[in-house]
């Protein structure tokens, strides 16, 4: 049994996994899996953990935080966050937000077409926003010298951590190539990223939310991606400046912020 | 180069030679021809002789001075006897160089301007190694079949160096690649240095876990005495544990990730016994310390020690009694250790009747392993019942009775010994299955202790040690290489298991799973 299990395609147990998962009530003794914040954490990884932490509070379910650095060997899928309630352990993003609202947790009461518009806006987000976060953090020669090469290998002692970081790099190179993202300039990257921001400004509008005064997890993932990218300092700012140029994406950020993390640091 | 040797010299000298030692050949009961053996060895204690020439036929790129040294303890001989013993010995070193493929000796008299009036001369004919030699294996293990393919240069630079190359690959997909590089130094501690890179895959499906090592290992190994073997090891290990499935249980998830061990080991060895597969007499002493954590993030000081000792019975019956226990601990702060470092008991190798790696702290069904361990147990190994005559292929097996019993976990030790010991045996059961249906091979006295084990069991709660009996066989064949011995008899035994899986399945539908059983 457990050797078919390993077998079978992942999507396949994540779907029984959530199935079997809406009859439990949520654990309050869940714990959210990440990697070491301050030193250790990158773009992408950090903008998916602090999008389902942002989620979670939207849903005012109780989670505790705990930093590891075996945090993405931990996963199931390979990538974090890693989400641990009751005997289910949940990774990623999507998942978490169908393991939550299997449960019955609804956020926002959507209409069909409404809820085609989020999802393809969520795709768009991981798509383009996430996408160009590991580009930068593992394709652009500076940004990985000053930031990424430091800190993903900062928990392993050398020359383990230099080869793990190489080992790595070969990896998300070879990801990035098959979405055809390898052979991007810097620029046409930083083109991708204004043009998904503008989509989302002119979908949020004037409003609080994207849709309506209510969130909805493509609230929590924007956030996610935004705060990252506002806050954490790069040598190339132009990535975050292009963020600040939309204002009301940057209100958006701050409004999550107060509401939800009411000023809680959770990058430093 | 064609010899004539007269045929009586020559006849005698090659059945002598290869007819054992001397007194091996007095020693058993006495045939016509033995008779006449004897007394002439008798006769060879008293002539006078000594060695003149010593030719090595055959030798290409093994070096002189080797060779030499091999043989120069021939020239010491004053007797006929001591020229054959000396002879003996000298054969025996050059099969053991690791140079040549065969070895054949010839004693003749000397001949010519040089030659004494007491002189022999000895020929030895040797065959090298080929340059190149591979294979092609197939192995059964614990839980996988795996194919080996393996390349060899024996004798690479003339003096026994070798090297090596393995690749392994197995049927749950596991790949293992070792390459080594073996340099004897032929002097008297038979000092030997041996240097590996290698990377094997394991996995662990009783621990939820796969396991992917890397690493390079320098072994240098040297006797202090005739059987005592030491072995100063340095090996860097860089381990990836990785779950095996969605279902891991959590306790192990916490430990997956890549890991740096560098770690010194010494092993001494001190093995009497007179036979590595099944010794009828001798004692075995292995103890093992391990000091891990001079570099990498892993820190620990393991000490592990093994005992074996085999009594001879009347009717080539060998009771054998073993004795293994292990202790780490981390050594410093700032390094742990974790899943692939710990202990872990059950299984044909230790406590047998169990699981393998199946006693112990456990999560979910999963072993997670102890940082203390003891295990004992007693063996009778009888030859097969009704045996028609010695030495025929009913000699490779034997009926093995045994009792075992282990205690793993991570005891709080103190300073008071009686209290110690009261941990090392807390909540001890004994436990028996029977692996066989066969109960008349069973004693009378193992019957009635059945009953005993059965009520403690139920009695017990709470997690324990286990203790089994049973009966079972084990065979072997011969030609194991002496290291590869306890890992080939894992193997045979889980074919055996296997064969009789459908048997096994059945009973253990009937009660708990063995670990659950005794956990």
């Amino acid at each position: 049994m457990a050797n078919q299990c390993s077998t079978m395609p992942t999507a396949l147990t994540e779907c029984l996994s959530i199935e079997m998962a809406a009859s439990e009530p949520w654990a309050p003794d869940a714990v959210l899996y990440t990697p070491y914040i301050t030193e250790q954490i990158l773009l992408a990884d950090s903008a998916q953990c602090v999008a389902v932490q942002a989620f979670l509070r939207m849903c005012n379910l109780e989670y505790t935080v705990e930093q590891r650095a075996n945090a993405e060997n931990m996963s199931p899928s390979g990538r974090v966050p890693l989400l641990r309630c009751g005997k289910f352990v949940i990774s990623e993003f999507d998942p978490i937000v169908a393991f939550v609202t299997k449960k019955g947790v609804v956020l926002n009461s959507l209409d069909s077409k409404q809820q085609a518009d989020m999802q393809a806006f969520i795709s768009l987000v991981h798509n383009i926003l996430g996408n160009a976060e590991l580009y930068l953090s593992w394709l652009d020669g500076e940004t990985f010298e000053t930031v990424t090469a430091p800190r993903y290998g900062s928990f392993q002692p050398w020359p383990l951590g230099g080869v793990l970081t190489w080992l790595r790099r070969r990896k998300m190179a070879a990801r990035l190539q098959a979405l055809q993202w390898a052979d991007k300039s810097l620029d046409a990257v930083y083109a991708e990223v204004d043009t998904c921001c503008r989509a989302l400004s002119e979908r949020l509008g004037r409003e609080t939310y994207f849709f309506g005064s209510q969130p909805t997890p493509l609230d929590a993932l924007v956030y996610g991606h935004l705060y990252t990218i506002i806050t954490t300092p790069l040598q190339d700012t132009r990535l975050a400046s292009i963020v600040n140029g939309y204002s009301n994406l940057v209100r958006l950020t701050n409004h999550v912020d107060a509401e939800y993390f009411k000023g809680i640091e959770i990058i430093g | 180069m064609a010899k004539e040797y007269p045929l009586s010299t020559r006849y005698r000298a090659v059945g002598m030679v290869n007819g054992g030692t001397p007194q091996a050949a007095a020693s058993e009961d006495l045939t016509p021809a033995a008779h006449e053996e004897r007394s002439m060895l008798e006769q060879f204690k008293t002539i006078q002789a000594r060695v003149d020439k010593v030719h090595v036929d055959g030798v290409g790129r093994t070096k002189d001075d080797l060779v030499q040294a091999t043989v120069q303890p021939m020239f010491e001989a004053a007797t006929l006897e001591d020229v054959i013993t000396r002879t003996h010995e000298a054969r025996t070193r050059l099969e053991q160089l690791g140079c040549f493929r065969s070895v054949g000796v010839f004693i003749d008299t000397s001949r010519g301007p040089e030659a004494t009036e007491k002189g022999l001369e000895v020929t030895f004919e040797v065959q090298e190694l080929r340059r190149i030699v591979g294979g092609i294996n197939t192995l059964v293990g614990q839980n996988e079949g795996s194919l080996v393919l393996s390349c060899r240069l024996p004798n690479l630079a003339g003096r026994g160096e070798k090297l090596q190359g393995e690749y392994t690959y197995g049927t749950n997909k596991t790949t293992g690649v070792n390459l080594a590089f073996v340099k004897p130094f032929h002097n008297a501690a038979g000092t030997t240095l041996s240097t590996s890179v290698y990377q094997s895959g394991t996995a662990f499906p009783w621990s939820g876990f796969r396991e992917i090592d890397r690493g390079l290992l320098l072994d240098l190994s040297f006797r202090s005495a005739t059987d005592v073997l030491h072995s100063l090891r340095y090996d860097v290990a860089w381990r990836e544990v990785a779950c095996l499935d969605r279902a891991t249980p959590f306790e192990v998830r916490l430990e997956a990730g890549h890991s740096l061990k560098s770690a010194v080991k010494h092993i001494l060895t001190v093995d009497k016994r007179d036979s590595t597969i099944f010794p009828t007499e001798g004692a075995l002493i292995r103890l093992n310390q391990e000091l891990a954590g001079l570099g990498g993030n892993i820190g620990f000081l393991k000490h592990e020690a093994e005992l074996q000792y085999n009594l001879p019975l009347p009717l080539d019956i060998t009771l054998q009694g073993a004795f293994f226990c292990g202790h780490m601990k981390a050594m410093y702060p700032e390094k742990t250790y974790n899943i692939s470092d710990r202990f872990f008991l059950g299984g044909p190798l230790n406590v047998r009747g169990f699981e393998m790696r199946g006693i112990g702290p456990q999560s979910d069904g999963s072993f997670t392993g102890a940082d203390m361990y003891w295990a004992a147990a007693f063996h009778l190994y009888t030859p097969l019942p009704f045996r028609r005559s010695k030495g025929g292929f009913g000699e490779l097996f034997r009926t093995h009775f045994f009792v075992n019993t282990g205690n793993i976990g991570n005891f709080r030790l103190s300073d008071d010994i009686s209290r110690n010991a009261q941990i090392l045996v807390s909540g001890l059961r004994l436990g028996l299955r029977d692996r066989r249906v066969h109960a008349a091979g069973r004693d009378r006295a193992d019957s009635s202790s059945t009953t005993a084990c059965r009520r403690a069991c139920r009695r017990a709660t709470g997690p324990c040690t286990g203790s089994s009996s049973a009966w079972a066989s084990r065979f072997c064949s011969g030609g194991w290489p002496a290291d590869g011995g306890p890992r080939q008899l894992v193997m045979i035994y889980s074919v055996l298991r296997r064969a009789r899986g459908l048997r096994t399945r059945t009973r253990s539908n009937a009660g708990p799973p063995p670990g659950q059983l005794l956990w």
